[in-house]
């Protein structure tokens, strides 16, 4: 059989109608989960603001509670200090966190840059800079001057809400 | 001399005709074109030796032919057989692909679903040629222009076809800067060439994690068939996005593809016998894999002009000739051609995205085809 016939005797019209439908609606559908995705994550980002939002109640006057007197000697509590970041700076600073944590420190900020560059992450040599003038990213002292250490003891929040 | 003549009945040179001669010289011409020409060598110069290999002349039963069981080669070419090479190496393709063009416009995934019209246009061109519904299903499929796929699909429905779909599949994918140009300047004017296309946003690196994994269930849920293929890609893809699994992604894309590719093209080629290369069939095979390409660069173009005619941020129609999977060779064709009209018009970047969304679309396909032929 040639021709139309053979077309039809196989529904070749069902199946080509059938196979370009389908792939047309997977991709877009992935697309359009695709472009609906980061806001998703912007909320998900913000849900802090958007819990408090929905739970706010008036507020009760607090309760004065008297100071509690220190132990002679008790070292204070060391408070991490807080650094507020753009969600691009946090997801690059957890980025190079990871990198970090697998180069061991002290590390090389040349071997931070390559690893970086290797894993697709956006504008290594600009984070990196803002991260030293930001002091997240510290030099070594002594004989490890030239290497670098990450600062464990300050905690990124995202400017935009909560990391 | 009765025992010199017996080994001289058993070389062969006695055995042979003009058939293997003829599918030596095929072979030959296939390592020229590798080597000499840089047409597709990973693929060519094996499957040009594998043409070598499975055309030399051997007696039968004593487990040397790739057809015999037992055989190393018959062994090798399980693989082929069952469909785990190709998914092996969109693990590998997952592994070295970045997402990110495609994430950033989503809507220029659609021209990798308009240009996969190709395989489709092509299974019917082939029933109406005579071929049955599986081996038109896996001539269509050249259309997809991903050899891993076009492989996957063959050896599942025409495993008979395999050489001559494998190897026009490739042939193509190296002549896409030659094919494609004619049909994009036939589709489009010159005002929409110089079409500029705005910057792509920033993709978050969670996005680029997030984005496998949503690929993966939505593709699958919906073409259940394309499993193999899609989950080693987007499993690839993960394996690179999450950071935390570097040493396989390393490996994925670099010693697992390329063993992978070394195992696939020489059995595909060993696989090419003059008994199905040298018909009528291969020749039909040859006319409508080009038609194919030509189809499916001609539906791209011709979608995205559609879409301008509803959309206010224009984009320029020879992006959807980028939507042929052939990565990164459409991407870059779209990319010349552009620059001829406008120096400063620098569309690879934006042509990735359709380019790497074909690839998921042909995938698709072959899950849908293998479906409906099953």
């Amino acid at each position: 059989m040639y021709g139309l016939q053979a077309i039809n005797a196989a529904n070749g019209w069902a199946v080509t109608i059938a196979g370009i439908s389908i792939v047309f609606t997977g991709l877009l559908v992935l697309a359009a989960a695709m472009a609906n995705l980061q806001k998703v994550l912007n909320l998900w980002d913000r849900k802090g603001d958007l819990l408090q939002f929905l739970k706010a109640k008036p507020e009760a006057q607090p309760v004065q509670q008297p100071p509690v007197p220190k132990e002679p000697g008790e070292p204070a509590a060391a408070k991490p200090t807080g650094m507020a970041l753009t969600s691009q700076q946090v997801e690059t600073a957890n980025a190079f966190q990871l990198i970090i944590n697998r180069l061991g420190e002290p590390f090389s900020l040349f071997q931070l840059l390559e690893k970086a560059s290797l894993h697709g992450i956006s504008h290594p040599h600009h984070h990196l800079d803002t991260f030293l003038k930001l002091h997240l990213i510290v030099e070594a002292e002594g004989d490890q001057v030239g290497l670098y250490k990450w600062r464990n003891d300050v905690q990124i929040v995202s400017a935009e809400g909560e990391a | 001399m009765e025992q010199l003549l017996d080994f001289f009945g058993n070389t062969g040179f006695a055995m042979a005709d003009y058939r293997h001669l003829i599918m030596i010289l095929i072979g030959c011409i296939f390592i020229y074109l590798g080597i000499a020409k840089h047409y597709e060598p990973l693929l060519l110069v094996p499957i040009g030796f594998g043409v070598l290999m499975g055309n030399i002349p051997v007696f039968k039963g004593f487990g040397l032919g790739i057809y015999e069981q037992g055989s190393v080669l018959n062994y090798l070419y399980f693989g082929v057989r069952q469909g785990i090479y190709p998914p092996l190496i969109f693990l590998g393709i997952g592994a070295m692909t970045d997402f990110s063009y495609m994430l950033a416009q989503p809507r220029l995934m659609i021209l990798g679903a308009a240009a996969q019209l190709g395989i489709f246009l092509t299974f019917l061109a082939a029933l109406a040629l005579g071929f049955s519904p599986a081996e038109s299903a896996s001539i269509g499929i050249i259309g997809g222009a991903d050899g891993p796929t076009a492989i996957f699909l063959s050896a599942k429905l025409a495993p008979h076809l395999v050489g001559p779909i494998a190897i026009a599949a490739y042939s193509y994918m190296a002549l896409v800067p030659v094919i494609q140009p004619p049909i994009m300047y036939l589709f489009t004017t010159r005002r929409e060439r110089l079409i500029r296309m705005p910057d792509p946003r920033p993709v978050s690196k969670r996005e680029k994690i997030i984005f496998p994994i949503i690929g993966f269930l939505l593709c699958c849920f919906l073409a259940p068939a394309a499993l193999p293929l899609l989950g080693m890609l987007f499993f690839g893809n993960l394996l690179k996005e999450c950071l935390v699994a570097d040493r396989l992604a390393q490996t994925a894309r670099t010693a697992l593809i390329d063993i992978v590719t070394i195992l696939l093209g020489i059995t595909v080629g060993a696989s090419t016998q003059a008994d199905v290369f040298l018909t009528g069939k291969s020749v039909g095979i040859f006319m409508l894999g080009a038609a194919s390409f030509m189809v499916a660069t001609a539906g791209g173009i011709l979608f995205a002009k559609l879409m301008n005619l509803f959309t206010r941020n224009k984009i320029n129609p020879l992006l959807g000739a980028a939507g042929v999977s052939a990565v990164p060779d459409s991407a870059r064709v779209v990319q010349l051609v552009g620059n001829k009209e406008d120096a400063g018009n620098y569309l690879l970047m934006h042509a990735m995205a359709p380019n790497i969304a074909g690839v998921i679309g042909s995938a698709i396909g072959a899950g849908v085809l293998w479906s409906f032929m099953m």
